[in-house]
């Protein structure tokens, strides 16, 4: 065989990594399955088209009439927060968010005026992630046109890719996520300059487009990092069909606007739900029933939650199913401690074992 | 106990469940497990409606003419919706696994620039293992035109690869 049919050999996705299925099982559901039912198509079709929705509109009224008006709801089991540490780790330039894993404070709030007690809805995501963390790590590095061999850590929770001049690592634990690092170029010359962020920016957003996860960009963080290696720091924050998310996909440039890093998550949207939401004045009722039921506080130190935001934060059910969870984020208004409180958004029937997530900054790195 | 059909199929699960996986999903991605699962349970239901039409002599290329069939129902789905939303992804209808996740540029970049055609029928040939009496099952094509058809689809491929300058 010549050197192209072994090296086209060598590139089939599935040659080092098995399609492996549970065959007695699907023996089982095949042959039981009666001649005329054709719900597996049906079932494909809603999940490919859910996946590649961009209207939030669109979807939410689909799945609504699918779901018959959300008589079928899952209920999600918060056992533990999303373990977004290993991801916080890999992108450096996302805001930290281990602080959101610790218990709500002993305290008590009062709902300020404009919070109101109306019932909403909002969209939760079911995530599916790279089914082959291989080859997974294979087409990330042909995006960054990262070279050399294929490696996975021994409990494969990792996989690397990548010789002296650049890396790809791609972290498969929890909600999976990638980092791309060029070696360190020689420090630019004084009087260079930088190309404009706006060139960068375009670099960025095609390479995120390249990525083809699916998910948008939101309008971008830019800052420059002086030193003796300076850099432009690009961070996109993530969205989901126009809903904010605390994801982000972060990229560093050097003075000569090459990509010296850069990192984000790995998933697709597998389904979406439409879920009744707790009222804002009720989620300030269940803060407060979360309070330690040993706490003391007098009344008048109670903060006054005056407004809130609506977004989407990853979470790792108990089961292991990744999900993105609207979030009510409150704060005190425009003047106060800079302070918000962070809870599930979803009304009471469909969550089990919620509990808040806790007091933290707002100010973002 | 299982019917002798049941057995059949058992059979027929455990040997090409694997290889059918494995076709479909180097040509849809990145697609969720679960629906690539959901696509090799259909093309297993037409296997065991179809049992008998099976040929004995050629079991996994009648079975990956079946998975071809199952993935351009599901790709003219995706492109329907596509159309019907107004999302515009950079992909073509014929979009496949080699399109995206290959890490040899050079092998990416030469299945390229190949027609559909010719570059079906050389992954059937280098990735699915059929040979040249297995791709005229299951292209329903005489041999001696499947032998033509790789061994032009082949010359094509390494020209290209020559051509093809990585950066």
């Amino acid at each position: 065989m010549s050197d192209a049919f072994t090296r086209l050999a060598a590139a089939d996705p599935f040659a080092r990594d098995p399609y492996v299925v549970d065959v007695e099982d699907l023996i089982s559901r095949v042959t039981s399955i009666p001649a005329h039912e054709t719900s597996l198509w049906r079932r494909f079709q809603l999940r490919v088209g859910t996946a590649l929705s961009t209207s939030a509109l669109v979807t939410a009224g689909a799945i609504a009439a699918l779901q018959g008006a959300g008589s079928s709801l899952p209920v999600l089991n918060f056992a533990a927060p999303v373990a977004r540490a290993a991801y916080a780790s890999a992108v450096t330039l996302a805001p930290s968010t281990a602080a959101k894993s610790s218990s709500v404070a002993a305290t008590h709030f009062r709902a300020g005026p404009a919070l109101s007690n109306a019932s909403t809805q909002g969209v939760a995501y079911q995530l599916s992630v790279p089914t082959n963390p291989a080859t997974e790590t294979a087409r990330l590095a042909a995006v960054f046109r990262v070279q050399g061999p294929l490696s996975a850590s021994s409990d494969k929770s990792s996989w690397h890719a990548g010789d002296t001049h650049a890396t790809l690592t791609y972290f498969a634990a929890g909600l999976p996520s990638w980092r791309y690092a060029r070696a360190t170029q020689p420090a630019m010359s004084s009087g260079a300059s930088f190309r404009s962020t706006r060139a960068l920016e375009a670099t960025a957003r095609d390479l995120a487009r390249r990525l083809d996860y699916g998910y948008q960009l939101a309008s971008p963080h830019v800052s420059f990092v002086s030193g003796s290696s300076p850099e432009v720091h690009v961070r996109f924050p993530l969205e989901v069909e126009g809903f904010a998310t605390n994801l982000s996909l972060a990229f560093r440039f050097d003075a000569p606007g090459v990509l010296v890093g850069a990192s984000g998550p790995s998933f697709l949207v597998a389904r979406s739900y439409v879920y009744p939401l707790v009222s804002l004045r009720g989620g300030v009722a269940r803060l407060n029933a979360m309070a330690s039921p040993g706490a003391t506080q007098s009344m008048s130190a109670a903060p006054t939650l005056r407004r809130a935001t609506l977004s989407l934060e990853a979470f790792q059910l108990h089961n292991g199913a990744l999900w993105l969870v609207p979030i009510y984020t409150y704060d005190e208004g425009p003047h106060a401690r800079s302070a918000s409180w962070s809870l599930v958004a979803l009304a009471g029937p469909y969550v089990r074992h919620v509990t808040s997530l806790g007091r933290t900054p707002l100010a973002q790195p | 106990m299982a019917s002798s059909r049941e057995e059949h199929f058992g059979r027929l699960v455990r040997e090409l469940s694997p290889a059918i996986g494995a076709y479909l999903g180097r040509r849809l991605y990145p697609l969720p497990r679960g629906d690539l699962d959901d696509l090799v349970e259909e093309t297993l239901i037409v296997l065991w409606r179809r049992l008998d039409d099976v040929p004995t002599d050629a079991e996994l290329p009648w079975a990956l003419g079946v998975a071809r069939n199952v993935l351009r129902n599901a790709q003219r789905a995706y492109q329907r919706r596509e159309n019907y939303e107004g999302q515009l992804r950079d992909r073509g209808a014929s979009a496949s696994a080699e399109d995206v996740y290959l890490a040899d540029e050079g092998i990416r970049a030469a299945l390229a620039r190949l027609s559909d055609d010719d570059r079906e029928i050389l992954l059937l040939h280098a990735w699915d293992g059929l040979s040249a009496e297995d791709l005229a099952r299951s292209l329903l094509i005489t041999p001696n035109a499947a032998a033509v058809r790789l061994s032009r689809a082949q010359s094509r491929f390494k020209e290209h690869l020559d051509e093809v300058i990585v950066p």
